[in-house]
């Protein structure tokens, strides 16, 4: 798998990437964006939101927690003297870490900066220079959307016998 | 895909390249691309129609485990998945247009060989590829552009 941007990167921990850069600082992690790190670090933001543990102890809980799995589903953690505890679903976390990591992986997008830029064509004239075949829209225009539904199985039907066909 | 989820009374709107297609482009696609209204009624039918396909995560490694419930699409409401019937994308709201509602509201019949479907409609579809922001999006704005323009021309 390709290395993570930053975007991707806090995309699959669940945060902002102001949050990611501010908390890999705190944890004096370096500007490695993994997977296996993104991990940690999205269950170390889940304790230390919800339960106001500081961000070091968080990352350290995170770690003990993901470590039981798949042994255990669940990790408890009690205080010295077992009056305090605190559980982590670990299958639960990582379920929708996986969500978000596949996410980052399939739709996500970098965000432009600046101002995109201004196109004086818009329309057929735009679309035929951008390399649209207009003739193709036309004659697909010409058929109800069920007759270009099907079409649209016939291609891929052809392209899968294609894939089937390459060495 | 399609037939099944109205067959299963799944309330949902097809939006992406399946949508762009119904309503002239010529662009193959081979993912589906769904709006599902995320009540927990329709969420419950979503997740028992999907899991008769085998889903999982599309692109992450199968160690990982996922469960896909109720829970599950409150916590992460957009999801990318491989099925046995191909990929599908899941989510509860379109950047550009809005939530379910709205994206229902932007839809319009879209009748294919077997079932009656709602589709994004091209305006919505164009405010959703502007707004994503991906490179294989905005490379399919010229040709939706086009396609308004030339159906406005059969209009007159």
């Amino acid at each position: 798998m390709e290395p993570m941007t930053l975007g991707q990167f806090a995309t699959v921990v669940g945060a902002s990437s102001r949050w990611v850069q501010n908390a890999l600082r705190a944890l004096a992690l370096g500007r490695a964006y993994t997977a296996e790190r993104a991990k940690i670090l999205g269950l170390t933001r889940e304790i230390h939101g919800a339960f106001g543990v500081p961000l070091v102890q968080a990352h350290q809980v995170a770690r003990h927690a993901l470590a039981v799995w798949p042994d255990r589903t669940v990790w408890r953690g009690d205080d010295a003297a077992r009056v305090v505890a605190l559980e982590v679903n670990v299958e639960r976390y990582l379920s929708a870490y996986a969500v978000r990591l596949s996410l980052a992986r399939n739709r996500y997008a970098e965000r432009r900066r600046g101002r995109p830029a201004q196109r004086r064509k818009r329309g057929i004239a735009a679309a035929r220079a951008y390399g649209v075949d207009i003739g193709l829209l036309r004659e697909s225009l010409k058929r109800t959307p069920a007759e270009r539904l099907r079409r649209l199985d016939q291609d891929v039907e052809f392209l899968g016998t294609l894939r089937v066909a390459e060495p | 895909m399609i037939t099944r989820l109205v067959e299963a009374d799944v309330e949902f709107v097809v939006i992406g390249g399946l949508a762009a297609r119904a309503h002239g482009s010529v662009r193959i696609t081979e993912d589906l691309d769904i709006c599902y209204n995320p009540t927990a009624e329709n969420v419950g039918r979503l997740a028992g129609t999907l899991r008769d396909w085998n889903p999982y995560l599309r692109n992450v490694d199968p160690g990982l485990p996922w469960t896909m419930d109720e829970r599950a699409f409150r916590d992460t409401p957009v999801m990318t998945l491989i099925t046995d019937h191909g990929a599908i994308d899941l989510m509860d709201r379109v950047d550009g247009v809005g939530d379910y509602a709205e994206v229902y509201a932007a839809a319009i019949p879209v009748a294919s060989d077997r079932v009656t479907f709602r589709a994004l409609d091209l305006p919505g579809l164009l405010k959703a590829k502007r707004a994503t922001g991906r490179p294989k999006d905005r490379d399919q704005i010229p040709e939706l552009e086009a396609l308004m323009q030339l159906r406005r021309r059969r209009a007159r």
